[in-house]
This record gives structure tokens, C-alpha cells and sequence, in this order.
């Protein structure tokens, strides 16, 4: 075992595992307490899969070579692994063996069958080349919906199969991927600082956390090290990031239960933290700042006292909108017992963020994997035990005050930072960070060289969450699910990747 | 408990006559030094030796840090391209711009319909889209909604990069938009393809696919501009209308 270099107070552990291991390995680790990760391959010369385990306060990353372009499939015992291993399949060609579910993952219909990632394409590209087979139900009054890829609201694309008896969800199955952009592979050879830019576009709105773990892990890969007050203006966007993504989502479950007084305030809310974004730090979205080494802006000493002000304007009227929404009996009795989540598949799927500490699993990136501030600024993970859409609600809520409040103090403190020196040009090494974004944690691996990225790997936390979705919508009626769905709030963008 | 009434009254409304809400930060950028490029400096495809095209551009400036192009406060000079660049709605034009979309009830006999079509999008553009129509910019005081489905829809809104999974969504949801139509590419991604520009799995902007007849610089383009640029789309139908 040699050390991995990981991002922030983490202890971090190699493991290479012989083939015929793989799987033993994987389940020994599991009953060691270790929570799986993630899971991704890399073709080429030398062929491998890599899977990454965490407990508080470690991550292991386990690398087993594939000589002969196969590794034994976790999905049967971990169904956390499923999506993992398809995707890697899809991206480097490596098959799972075992694995129960051959079709295609990321290509859709207009690539030809069995397309991994890499292999010529040629021809119309509206062309249909391959078809996908839906789990198909029978029985007496079984029916399907089919909804999307286009959705009827201002969202992104995706595809939901359900399988209904009148109003009652029996199935829902997910195809998604129609946004699969080949980030993960065009980031390879880029830039340090360029390599930011493309993956904190992974997902817009947790821009700020995809930036932030791909920085971490790339600053640990080099061994360098980023001053303390920049760290604290790091900690800050991602709580920036986490408040107004949370608004928008108390917004966004008020109005899904047509109480659009009640979402008007969080919107406005929203709207008025997204422009303290642009003041700080240049950007509503977060974008375009953070760069492996550092910052390339950060707020002055001004705007950290007019923040710091604004703040305090803005708690009541975040106690006032959120008292309006969680005390409306009609908004109460829309949310309560619906979607529920049970903790159980939330463990076997790896579900994670405010999805799983609503079914009462304490896993939070800012407590487990401390990286940015979060050594010197505790986080405590909010838990409820229910798992329903009320209980996401009310962990999204304890998150709210808690990032406001440390927003506050770090805008008191008022860390001042020179933008970032030049561009990270040598050194090499390979390291991983986790950053808790609003939904959960980004997991980022990547290896760099001479100031370039080589390989990379960066997990959304919708990755995981989707499949806790579908889960959720169980025995549900179809109209709640825009409301389930909104509830868990997914990156699709993430997700495809 | 909170009563929506009370709320209502204590907080008054939300709406702000400056579209920009006195934040956001128009760019004029242009290339002052073009002795200072080298191969790599831009992430995107927007900057050549000569010209940096915004339609392309991420805004995040690497040019201005290497010296090439001068970033300055301002409205963007548009470029050369085949269809209007679009950069924001500026307070002062807001009058006008109310008497234009109050002549947009005699070009469809109602309101205009939009219909937002992400094509691939990082969601960034969706959230911005969201933004525009919160109570604050609050699209629909000028008669712009967002509508179900593109049967509906005078203009299709497209966010994001095409990929290859979306292509046939896109081609079909043009055709389902009935005649006069017009679609508006926000944000890099959905003009040029922007910062995913050489991955295999995408076609590039919407105009690889669809006539695109307006463009909305950005990544993502604000709220302000999201307005300017559908305001441009309802002006554009008017004039094929008197045509």
C-alpha cells in the first residue's frame, strides 16, 4: 500500500489488486466499513479500473489491471456500481464481466452498436444506427408513460419511462446521457488552468464545487500548497454556491405544489444572492475563478463589509420565506410521506448530499474529507430520519442557515487574496479530492504532468442521487413526481458528463 | 405561521424597471495586442491572432491576463456574423422596448410564446433562463411566457452545445414549432459550440442543425440579456410579418 495524495486533512491509501481479487477485495472493503465511491477505467497500454472507498477521514483507491480488456462486475452485490461500470465500459472499452445489463450507456441510437468512446464515427449523425430496449411490464391495466428527452418545463434533457396501474408508479426507469459532451476525455492535455474551466462546466450550477475538486486534487497531485485565506474565500463560493442552489430548490418545491407566493421569495432570495456571486467573485455562477494554485479574483476588503451587511438583511427574510413554506398546511400535506426514499436503498445505491442525510445517513464531504476550510471550520451533517420529500426540504433548510452562517463569518473575517500566480507549468503526480457540492459530494481523481492534465475522473453527485430517484417514485402517484423529482433536484449535465 | 399576505405587503414587490439590476457587467472586449497571442492561451475557439469572436467566448478573460485583448467596461461592438449578436438590454431602452413588445399583440394576437430547448447544456444557460423569470427580471410584465411544448411557441429558446444524443430532439422539435418561427441560440455552447468545440460527441451550435435567427452571447448570458435577445426574435417576426 503507498499513499495517495489526497486533498485536505485526508488520509489517503493505495491498493493494487491482482485480477482474480477484484471482487473479494471490493467486499472485504465493504465489510471494513468503507463506502464505495466510485468507479472508472482507463484504456491504453497498460489497461486498468480503478474504484474508490471512503470512510471518515480516509479514501483508498483501488487499481486492478485488466490484461485481458475484462473486470468482474460489484453491481450484483453493490447496485451502487451499476451505472459506474457501464459508463467506464462505454468510455474505455474494458468489460465488466458479470454485469447483468449490456446495453448501451452514454452512445445513444445514431452511434453504431457496442461504441466505445474513441473508435471512429463517420456519417449522419441523426442517423439511426442502434436501438435501446426499455424493461418492459405486463399484466392486466399495466401502462407506460414515456416522458422526454424534452421536458415541458425550463429543464434539462432526459428520458422517464414509467410503469403505472392507473395513478400508482410501479416502475420508473431512466435513460439519460443525451447531454453526454465527453468532458472526461476532452479535458485530457489541457491546460491546468483551462482544465478548471471545461469541468466546472460538468454542471453549471455547482460550478464552484466541480472547480474547486478538480483544483484540490490537482494541487495534491503536485503537492502544492494554498495559503489558508484563500482557502476561506474558496470555502465561501462553495457555500455561495450551496445557498443559492438551495433557495432555488425551496423555490422551485413551492412552486411544483402551485404555492407560487411562497416561491416568489426564495426566487428573489435567489436572484439577490446570485448577484452578490457576480460582486465577490466576478461571476452569478461562480465560473471563471478558481484555478488549481489559487484564485484569479477575490473580494476586496469593501465588499467583504458590504456582504457581511447584506447578510444580515438577508437572514430574516430567509427565516420569514422559509417560516411562509414549511408552515403552509397545504405545502405540508403535498410533502409529507411523499417520495419516500428508504435509508436502506439509499446505502445500497450510495446515495449522497441532502438526499441521504434525509433517510439519516451522516456522510458529508465537509466532515468526512475535509479539504478548503473545513479542518478549521466544523460541519456538523444535518440529519432527518423520514426520507421523504418534507425531509429533504428540511435538511435543505438547516444547510441554508448554517452556510449563511458561515458566509457571515468568513465576510467578517474578510480573508484577502492577490490573484494566482502564473500557471502551474511542471511537476506530475496523481490525486483526489472530495468536495461537498449542493447535492452532495464531487468526487475529483486526476493525474497531471508538465502542467497538463493526463487523465481525469470527476464524479457528480447526481451520479449517484438518480438512482435514489427512481427508488423514491415507488408506489407514488405520477402527479408527485415533478415534486419527488424536484425534491432531489439532479444535474443531468453532471451526470452525463 | 407565515401568512402569504403579510409577506406580500411587508416585502412589496420585487420588480426592478432596470433590467440589469444595477450588477450585472456588459464587456467590450477587444484585441489591443495581437503580437502577444500564442497558440493556447484562449480554452475556447473564440480567439485568433486578429479577432475574438463572442459568440464562442466564455468571458473568463485568460486573453486579457495574457495581454492580447483589452477588457473594458462597455457595450461589445458585434461582430461579423451572419445573424444579429445580441449583448444586453440597457435601462434606457426599456421604454421602447415595451412599446415593441405592445406591437407584438398585432403580429401573433396574444403574447409571445417561448419554448426553452436544451440541446446539452452544463444547465448553466437553464439557470440563467430560470433567473430571467423570477420576480425580479420578471419576463412576463413585456408579454414574453414560457410555454409546454413547441406547438405552442413563436420562438425555441436553445440552450446548449448539440450532442449527438440530441441531435434528432432538436431537428424535431424546429419542425413541431409552427411557422413564423424564431429560434434563438443562447450562450456559446448553442451558438458555436463554445468550450466543448473538439469532443466527438457533439455537432457544434444549433446552426449545424436549424437556421438559428438570433445569437445571445455569454456562458451564460444574464437575465438582461436573455430578454434583449428574445425581444430582438419578437422584432425579427414582426418585420417577416410587414415582410
Amino acid at each position: 500500500m503507498t499513499r495517495l495524495a489526497c486533498a485536505g486533512r485526508v488520509r489517503g491509501s493505495t491498493l493494487d489488486v491482482p485480477e482474480d481479487e477484484w471482487v473479494p477485495e471490493a467486499r472485504r472493503l465493504q465489510r471494513e466499513g468503507w463506502w464505495f465511491e466510485g468507479l472508472w477505467a482507463t484504456a491504453g497500454e497498460r489497461p486498468s479500473v480503478r474504484a474508490c472507498w471512503g470512510r471518515p477521514g480516509e479514501l483508498l483507491l483501488a487499481t486492478s489491471a485488466c490484461p485481458e480488456g475484462t473486470f468482474r462486475s460489484f453491481t450484483s452485490f453493490l447496485p451502487a456500481a451499476d451505472w459506474f461500470e457501464r459508463a467506464a465500459r462505454d468510455r474505455s472499452g474494458l468489460a465488466p464481466v458479470g454485469h447483468v445489463d449490456p446495453r448501451a450507456f452514454l452512445f445513444h441510437d445514431t452511434y453504431p452498436p457496442g461504441h466505445v468512446e474513441g473508435a471512429p464515427l463517420d456519417g449522419d449523425a441523426r442517423a439511426q444506427r442502434s436501438s435501446y430496449a426499455f424493461v418492459q411490464h405486463q399484466g392486466a391495466g399495466v401502462f407506460e408513460i414515456p416522458v422526454g428527452p424534452i421536458h415541458a418545463g425550463v429543464i434539462e434533457p432526459g428520458h422517464f419511462r414509467f410503469t403505472t396501474t392507473g395513478e400508482l408508479v410501479l416502475d420508473l426507469e431512466l435513460r439519460l446521457n443525451y447531454t453526454h459532451k465527453g468532458t472526461l476525455t476532452l479535458v485530457r492535455g489541457r491546460r491546468l488552468d483551462h482544465a478548471a474551466r471545461l469541468l466546472e462546466r460538468l454542471s453549471g450550477d455547482n460550478a464552484a464545487a466541480h472547480a474547486l475538486a478538480f483544483s484540490s486534487a490537482a494541487e495534491a497531485a503536485l503537492g502544492l500548497d494554498v495559503p489558508n485565506d484563500a482557502q476561506d474565500v474558496r470555502t465561501a463560493m462553495l457555500e455561495a454556491e450551496r445557498v443559492y442552489n438551495h433557495l432555488g430548490d425551496l423555490a422551485g418545491i413551492a412552486t411544483d405544489v402551485a404555492f407560487s407566493a411562497g416561491a416568489s421569495h426564495f426566487a428573489a432570495l435567489r436572484e439577490a444572492c446570485m448577484r452578490w456571486n457576480a460582486r465577490l467573485f466576478g461571476h452569478r455562477l461562480l465560473m471563471n475563478t478558481v484555478v488549481p494554485g489559487g484564485l484569479l479574483q477575490a473580494p476586496s476588503v469593501e465588499a467583504w463589509s458590504e456582504y457581511a451587511t447584506a447578510l444580515d438583511a438577508l437572514t430574516p427574510r430567509v427565516e420569514s420565506a422559509v417560516r411562509l413554506v414549511t408552515e403552509h398546511s397545504g405545502l405540508r400535506e403535498r410533502v409529507e410521506g411523499t417520495g419516500v426514499l428508504p435509508r436502506a436503498s439509499a446505502e445500497l445505491l450510495g446515495c449522497v448530499g441532502p438526499a441521504a442525510r434525509a433517510c439519516g445517513i451522516a456522510r458529508d464531504a465537509r466532515a468526512d474529507a475535509p479539504c478548503l476550510a473545513y479542518d478549521r471550520i466544523r460541519v456538523t451533517p444535518s440529519l432527518r430520519s423520514g426520507g421523504d420529500v418534507a425531509s429533504r426540504m428540511a435538511v435543505k433548510v438547516d444547510e441554508l442557515r448554517a452556510s449563511l452562517g458561515i458566509l457571515r463569518s468568513i465576510a467578517r473575517d474578510a480573508p484577502i487574496v492577490g490573484p494566482a500566480a502564473a500557471v502551474v507549468e511542471s511537476g506530475e503526480g496523481e490525486g483526489i479530492a472530495a468536495v461537498e457540492a449542493s447535492r452532495g459530494a464531487v468526487l475529483a481523481w486526476t493525474r497531471v504532468a508538465d502542467g497538463r492534465v493526463v487523465d481525469a475522473y470527476q464524479r457528480d453527485p447526481s451520479f449517484l442521487n438518480w438512482r435514489g430517484l427512481q427508488q423514491a417514485v415507488h408506489r407514488n402517484i405520477v402527479p408527485d413526481f415533478p415534486l419527488i423529482n424536484k425534491s432531489f433536484n439532479l444535474s443531468y449535465s453532471g451526470s452525463d458528463a | 405561521m407565515g401568512d402569504p399576505l403579510t409577506e406580500r405587503m411587508r416585502r412589496g414587490s420585487y420588480v426592478e424597471d432596470d433590467p440589469r439590476g444595477g450588477t450585472a457587467l456588459t464587456w467590450s472586449p477587444v484585441v489591443e495586442d495581437p503580437s502577444a497571442y500564442r497558440e493556447g492561451v484562449c480554452p475556447t475557439p473564440a480567439l485568433t491572432r486578429d479577432a475574438l469572436d463572442l459568440g464562442a467566448c466564455i468571458f473568463c478573460k485568460a486573453c486579457g491576463r495574457a495581454g492580447v485583448v483589452a477588457w473594458r467596461a462597455g457595450v461589445p461592438v458585434p461582430g461579423e456574423r451572419r445573424v444579429p449578436l445580441v449583448v444586453g438590454a440597457r435601462a434606457a431602452d426599456l421604454p421602447a422596448l415595451r412599446t415593441r413588445l405592445a406591437k407584438l399583440e398585432g403580429v401573433f394576437g396574444r403574447s409571445l410564446a417561448v419554448r426553452h430547448l436544451d440541446v446539452g447544456s452544463c444547465n448553466g444557460c437553464d439557470v440563467e433562463v430560470n433567473a430571467a423569470t423570477s420576480p425580479v427580471t420578471d419576463l412576463e410584465r413585456f408579454g414574453i411566457r414560457f410555454v409546454a411544448s413547441p406547438r405552442h411557441a413563436d420562438v425555441l429558446l436553445v440552450t446548449g452545445v448539440v450532442t449527438r444524443n440530441l441531435a434528432e430532439a432538436l431537428v424535431r422539435t424546429v419542425e413541431a414549432t409552427p411557422e413564423p418561427r424564431a429560434v434563438v441560440a443562447l450562450g456559446a455552447c448553442a451558438i458555436t459550440g463554445g468550450i466543448f468545440v473538439g469532443s466527438p460527441h457533439v455537432l457544434g451550435g444549433a446552426h449545424a442543425l436549424v437556421p438559428v435567427d438570433v445569437v445571445v452571447p455569454g456562458c451564460p448570458p444574464p437575465p438582461e440579456s436573455i430578454l434583449a435577445g428574445l425581444l430582438e426574435a419578437a422584432s425579427l417576426l414582426e418585420a417577416r410579418r410587414r415582410g
